[in-house]
């Protein structure tokens, strides 16, 4: 189900970083357009269905991004209309709608990641540099569902409790803010249970040792070789200077250069990667059983 | 149409005729009459092509009902006046809408709206007796004058009477002959105005005689050798075109009179100095196209060709037109489409509430949120980007007049963009009308309006970006500053109030304004 999983930690990270952090520090509409759909497969790839409606929520909020822009941004030369004495402009507007493909983009490659990059895994990666932090980052990255389930937990014993209300919105709001409340205190007290447990297994006593059964199989060196390999091309492209663009005040037509094109086809193939590999995972699952 | 053809053919004709004559002065009745009537058609040829509509009709029943309030009441004066006949009553049902929706209008511009209502054929209302008996004196000079035209058309006031109103504007006669908003020079403009109130009731009262008398006098000295008069030291048409308007209503031969004619130019050639190509009229001479020049120059065009043809004088509205009924009591606009929605919505939402059998606090919750989008509607104000740039409004009493001028040459040739102007100027230094409390933002605001020019600041105070260009474009110290006389005040362009004069800079520094002569 997780192919994606199998892979060394390494390599996981590598393509991570290669294929989400670069294309972060610029915006394009074609590598904006890329990460967001290459995120949203890579989380779907990786088991993300399960919640349609969070996913509908980031949808909601990359569309609301793209017309909240144009509120507060009166740049550009196309003024649709006069809103309070300020120009509405289509820049603004595609601007919006860019800038929040990249986030949202971004948001649903972390969201991938740390499904992937579960926190033995961390440990794995960054235990070589320093074994504290990568505690840290795992205790962290742990505490947020444990928050979620606890919560839920709070609602439940509220709920039993009669403290419900009838169900009516106000009543939610209400119910929620004191599960909220609850479960400020249950942080604090949590932390010190923890810091306490930790103490009396000897926890700070010396040096941390680490122990991990990750071995780099040729799977990891094709998928390391690969993403250097795109990345590399992506980042020549990128260097040339083609994927300069601007917004403000006329937004650029999208021009047939070359490099743009071999740079969006590289970054293309490289967000697109999990995906292929589920999909090539698939087919060769497929014709497994159609031996048997 | 074919009418107006030939009409401004014959006056193509006669206009080149009496130029090669060399006579530029004397002109038979009816030869004077054709030509205003082209220059007439011309204006409103002109606004009916920036309107985008086709006919005459079509502009006075959209175009002038969507303005109504704003801009659209000396078109509607004018073109009542001039003898058309036009069907006015969209526009008068959104004036009385915008003035149900509008509570503090100020004395003199609710003055000018209740002529309007008059000229339309209204009589006694709730607003003009309110206009008639609240407003009177209340704005200085201005706000006698216009109160004095609604006294003489018939509108009843418990408080004034029109020889009450007339005295006391005698009285405000400064020793120059004239008339003033403020201090002891008069001004053409205002002398010119008041003379317009006073017309028609120097024959009754010997004082208000001797005081027309003296403010002619001083009008005739006042006018310049081209025959147009100035106002606040700068020559325009303006002030032109009241002079036009106070000698018609005297009854005076507004362009042909000896005592109004210097080195053989008329005042109608002092106003046609302003003329542009397209039919309108620019403030000063060479300047761009001015819509308060435009619309003087045509209610002084009217004034005359009333005087000529025999008629009353400009100001004397058509007290037997028959009271327009206003076609319903209110027009919805789009926001009371979008209220009702939302309304609907709520209603249809509640209603489910009931029917389901949830909690009726569910109910309160859609109520509240339903109010929220309603109040966010209703402070929402969408303007068209047509009828919000090109065009400007009055922000209270003119003060005087400054200087704007927008340039950016620490970086014009720099960048090859091409929204940077190689020559560095963003807009050429040109007069604004100053009214009264002004600040330079507000000036600064309804200059870019004016051009069309983009800029972006936080609303009140400061000024991020002009023409696409913005702070920290080109580095970390870049941004505008504005310079007052070339001095750079200290405090903020929202506080600062230039006076009557000024010269007023916004410069593109790269450095914090160090990179500036």
């Amino acid at each position: 189900m997780r192919e994606f999983d199998g892979y060394n930690p390494i390599s996981i990270f590598i393509y991570f970083a290669a294929a989400a952090i670069l294309p972060m520090f610029f915006l394009h509409p074609l590598t904006a357009a890329l990460m967001l759909s290459g995120g949203v497969g890579f989380f779907f790839s990786v088991g993300g269905w399960k919640s349609v409606k969070s996913n509908l929520f980031f949808m909601f909020l990359a569309l609301a991004g793209a017309f909240i822009n144009p509120l507060f941004n009166h740049n550009g030369a196309t003024v649709l209309f006069v809103l309070n004495d300020n120009p509405v402009t289509l820049e603004a507007f595609w601007y919006g709608l860019a800038s929040s493909a990249l986030i949202i983009g971004g948001i649903f490659w972390f969201r991938a990641f740390s499904k992937i990059m579960t926190s033995d895994k961390l440990l794995y990666l960054l235990g070589t540099f320093s074994p504290k932090i990568a505690l840290i980052i795992s205790m962290a990255l742990r505490y947020i569902p444990l928050f979620a389930v606890q919560a839920e937990k709070t609602s439940d014993a509220q709920k039993a409790l009669g403290l419900a209300g009838d169900g009516s919105v106000p009543e939610r709001l209400k119910s929620g803010i004191r599960v909220f409340s609850v479960m400020v205190t249950w942080t604090l007290e949590n932390g010190i249970v923890t810091a306490d447990s930790m103490e009396a297994r000897g926890y700070g006593s010396g040096k941390r040792t680490f122990f991990s059964v990750y071995r780099f199989h040729r799977r990891d060196y094709l998928l390391v070789g690969t993403t250097a390999a795109l990345f590399a091309v992506f980042a020549f492209c990128l260097a040339s200077g083609a994927f300069e663009f601007s917004f403000y005040p006329y937004t650029d037509a999208l021009n047939a250069d070359w490099r743009l094109l071999a740079g969006t086809a590289a970054y293309g193939l490289l967000a697109f990667l999990p995906v292929i590999i589920k999909g090539g995972e698939a087919v060769k699952w497929r014709y497994l059983r159609s031996e048997i | 149409m074919k009418n107006n053809f030939w009409k401004t053919a014959l006056c193509l004709v006669l206009v080149l005729i009496s130029a090669f004559a060399g006579s530029t002065c004397v002109k038979a009745g009816n030869d004077t009459v054709d030509e205003l009537d082209g220059l007439i058609d011309g204006i409103t040829a002109f606004k009916m092509k920036s309107a985008g509509v086709g006919s005459l009709r079509q502009y006075a029943g959209e175009t002038l009902a969507a303005e109504a309030g704003k801009s659209a009441e000396w078109y509607v004066i004018a073109l009542a006046q001039s003898g058309e006949q036009l069907d006015f009553s969209a526009y008068y049902s959104s004036l009385k809408a915008y003035i149900r929706e509008n509570e503090n209008i100020s004395a003199v511009t609710k003055q000018k709206l209740a002529l309007c209502l008059v000229a339309l054929g209204a009589r006694s209302d709730e607003f003009l007796s309110s206009a008639a008996d609240e407003t009177i004196g209340k704005e200085g000079v201005m706000s006698l004058v216009f109160g004095l035209h609604l006294l003489k058309n018939g509108c009843e006031s418990k408080v004034h009477t029109p020889e009450s109103v007339a005295e006391t504007i005698v009285g405000m006669q400064l020793s120059d002959g004239g008339w003033a908003v403020t201090g002891k020079v008069s001004d053409a403009d205002v002398t010119a105005m008041v003379l317009q109130s006073l017309a028609g009731l120097n024959e009754k009262n010997a004082a208000v005689t001797q005081a027309v008398e003296k403010a002619l006098t001083l009008l005739s000295e006042a006018q310049l050798p081209g025959g147009d008069f100035q106002s606040f030291g700068v020559p325009n048409a303006e002030s032109t075109a009241q002079a036009a308007v106070a000698l018609a209503s005297l009854g005076i031969d507004p362009f042909a009179d000896a005592r109004f004619v210097k080195n053989g130019n008329s005042v109608l050639d002092g106003i046609l100095k302003y003329r542009l190509p397209d039919g309108s009229f620019s403030h000063t001479e060479g300047g761009a196209y001015s819509s308060t020049a435009t619309v003087q120059c045509l209610c002084a065009f009217v004034a005359a060709k009333r005087f000529y043809s025999g008629g009353e004088a400009f100001y004397s509205l058509d007290l037997e037109r028959e009271e327009l009924t206003p076609e319903r009591g209110f027009v919805p606009g789009y926001k009371f489409w979008v209220c009702a929605g939302i309304g609907a919505a709520a209603a249809a939402a509640v209603t489910a509430v009931f029917v389901r059998g949830k909690s009726k606090k569910n109910a309160l919750f859609i109520v509240a949120a339903a109010g929220i989008c309603i109040a966010a509607v209703l402070f929402t104000d969408i303007q068209s980007r047509e009828s919000y740039y090109g065009s400007g409004e009055e922000r209270g009493e003119p003060a005087g007049t400054v200087t704007l001028e927008i340039r950016c040459d620490t970086i014009a040739g720099k960048t090859g963009e091409e929204y940077i102007p190689d020559s560095g100027v963003v807009l050429a230094a040109e007069e604004f009308t100053l009214y009264e409390g002004d600040t330079v933002y507000d000036i600064t605001v309804a200059a870019a309006r004016a051009h069309g020019i983009q800029m972006e600041s936080d609303g009140t105070n400061y000024i991020s970006g002009i023409a696409f260009i913005y702070e920290r474009q080109f580095g970390d110290l870049s941004g505008w500053i504005y310079r007052v006389n070339g001095e750079t005040p200290s405090v903020g362009c929202g506080e600062y109030a230039p006076s009557d004069g000024d010269k007023i800079q916004w410069i593109y520094s790269c450095e914090m304004g160090r990179d500036i002569d």
